[in-house]
């Protein structure tokens, strides 16, 4: 009854937002925002290009919003959207700087707690930001998103079986900086 | 870690591989010390993964810079008529671009002669438009829906559509769809596929299959209709045949009437006879194809042939299980083992069917064409006058 109401409640929010109320969009980034940043920070492993994004992906459903007809959860339409923008400003910086971006702070990974114990999910979180790109994009939408490879070949221009080898490859090397 | 079934352990892992691969590797895991803690890695990986924080809260608040970037929003009234604006006065401004220099100056011969040679351009272009748009019209499939609500290019259809070139066909879960192919048969759809037609010419009738599962009836020559999936190409030889793929490229061939080639570059091809099934893999192509009616030992031991090459104790198997109905696969099999192999392969055909008249040992095992053609005549994989249509 719960989910039902919190699924009534985020359709007259959308409604609204759609018609252009403001108030009923802040509300909607309130309770979106945490997961949204969660997927730029986990993609992109650097806290201000996330936090870029996160505010481009708000601005860019804004806009799309009418485009939302109800077919799926609004949650995943605005998830989905989150992972093209991203993807989307990756390409366009891949073609803009042509190299391989490393995440320089992994402190944005602390969220306050003293020393991580090992083999925490913090650790985890370090060792993606240490991934390469490609294979933390594809580690991400595969093992956390829940994207077939099929999608994310498609999401990222790139053959099946590459998204598969980026796979494969993003959990050896995690393996080898977990148990560093 | 230098294990042949390296690769395979994440397949494994992801539960995508077919049953006999996954039957492989699970035989080979108790037997592996490295493979095991491989597979341990990745259940725990898979255990941190699940226990990551769905949310984590940016380090402030973006909502203000993020407000003061919307627009107001516009009614669609608004937002047409302002495109309608922007698009005329777009054209206005080309237009007075193309011939603004001319109103202040003198018109010299060859200008108007250019602007003739450019309006005729443009009409040879507008005329080769039209025939192509014409001709791609033509280039298209009757579909029917058999069951449910099948769409073409994510738009549903009555009861019956017409699938274009470069168009998608996909049923869901409850539905079912027929495509005439041309003058030269039907392919019926099951549920849950996703297929598009690739190319409907005269001589080359092909679809792609994305996923799902298709069960084809071909009446035309060999090598007029093509199946493409992401691990190989089924060439149809005449014949009656169901092909089923996944997401992740692995899929199935299963040969009811006549022929079906599989090829592929990553991989030797298969030729598939009436009452066979051939495995498909992403990283191998077409697997070595076997009788329906093979055993499940050989079946196993063929799938771990497959994934590798020197695997002396799966071709002991695979011989011992072998029975004569199963000569085309040790044929397959020849050029697939390690070259060391290949005489223990050679010699239990000729136990299962003596070669004929002009066939020698040292023949076939050095890959003579012809010596391997006049054999495969004789255990049953067609005559050879198909295999010319081939480009072996």
């Amino acid at each position: 009854m719960r989910e039902a109401n919190s699924a009534i409640g985020i359709t007259s929010l959308v409604q609204r937002a759609q018609a252009g109320d403001r108030a009923a969009f802040e509300q909607i980034y309130h309770e979106n925002v945490g997961r949204v940043y969660a997927i730029c920070l986990r993609i992109l492993a650097n806290a201000d290009r996330a936090q870029e994004m996160t505010q481009a992906v708000f601005v860019r459903a804004w806009e799309m919003l009418g485009g939302f007809r109800g077919d799926s959860a609004f949650s995943s339409w605005l998830y989905r959207l989150a992972v093209n923008v991203v993807l989307v400003d990756l390409r366009a910086k891949k073609r803009r700087t042509a190299r391989v971006m490393v995440t320089d702070d992994l402190s944005v990974y602390d969220r306050g707690e003293a020393t991580p114990a090992p083999g925490s999910t913090i650790d985890l979180e370090r060792a993606m930001a240490q991934l390469p790109e490609q294979a933390r994009t594809v580690f991400v939408l595969y093992d956390i998103e829940g994207y077939q490879h099929q999608e994310i070949a498609a999401l990222l221009g790139v053959a099946e079986g590459t998204s598969k080898a980026q796979l494969h490859r993003a959990r050896r090397l995690l393996r080898e900086i977990l148990e560093r | 870690m230098n294990c042949d079934y390296k690769n395979f352990l994440q397949d494994f892992f992801d539960g995508v591989l077919a049953a006999a691969e996954h039957a492989a590797v699970e035989q080979h895991l108790a037997a592996c010390d490295a493979c095991r803690q491989e597979l341990q890695f990745l259940q725990t990986l898979r255990g941190q993964v699940s226990q990551l924080p769905a949310s984590i809260a940016p380090p402030r608040n973006l909502w203000p810079e993020i407000a003061a970037r919307l627009e107001p929003k516009k009614s669609l009234w608004q937002t047409w008529l302002t495109d309608l604006r922007q698009h005329k006065n777009g054209a206005a401004e080309s237009l007075q671009d193309l011939f603004k220099r001319d109103e202040s100056k003198s018109v010299p011969w060859w200008s108007w002669g250019l602007r003739g040679a450019f309006a005729l351009a443009v009409l040879i272009v507008a005329v080769g438009g039209i025939w192509l748009f014409v001709q791609t019209r033509q280039a298209s499939w009757p579909v029917a829906r058999l069951a449910g609500a099948p769409q073409i290019d994510a738009i549903n259809f009555a009861d019956a559509g017409q699938l274009q070139v470069g168009e998608w066909l996909e049923t869901d879960d409850s539905s079912r769809a027929k495509i005439s192919i041309g003058m030269i048969g039907t392919v019926e759809i099951a549920p849950q596929t996703r297929i598009r037609l690739v190319k409907a010419d005269l001589m080359d009738h092909r679809l792609a299959l994305a996923r799902g599962k298709l069960h084809a009836e071909i009446w035309a020559p060999p090598r007029i209709f093509f199946v493409e999936t992401a691990s190989a190409l089924a060439v149809d030889l005449g014949c009656e045949y169901t092909l089923e793929m996944n997401d992740e490229g692995f899929g199935f061939l299963h040969v009811m009437k006549g022929y079906v080639a599989l090829e592929s570059k990553k991989g030797p091809e298969s030729v598939v006879p009436a009452g066979a099934l051939c495995e498909i893999r992403p990283n191998l192509g077409a697997g070595t194809p076997y009788s329906e009616n093979a055993s499940e030992n050989l079946r196993t031991a063929l799938a771990h042939c497959d994934l590798a090459s020197d695997r002396s104790d799966a071709v002991s198997t695979v011989l011992s299980e072998a029975r004569e109905a199963d000569t085309f696969t040790l044929w397959h099999l020849l050029f697939r083992v390690d070259p060391t192999e290949r005489p223990r392969v050679y010699d239990r055909m000729t136990e299962l069917i003596s070669p004929p008249a002009g066939v020698t040992r040292a023949g076939i095992l050095q890959g003579d064409r012809r010596m391997l053609e006049l054999w495969a005549d004789k255990f049953g994989l067609g005559q050879s006058w198909w295999r010319y249509w081939l480009p072996l």
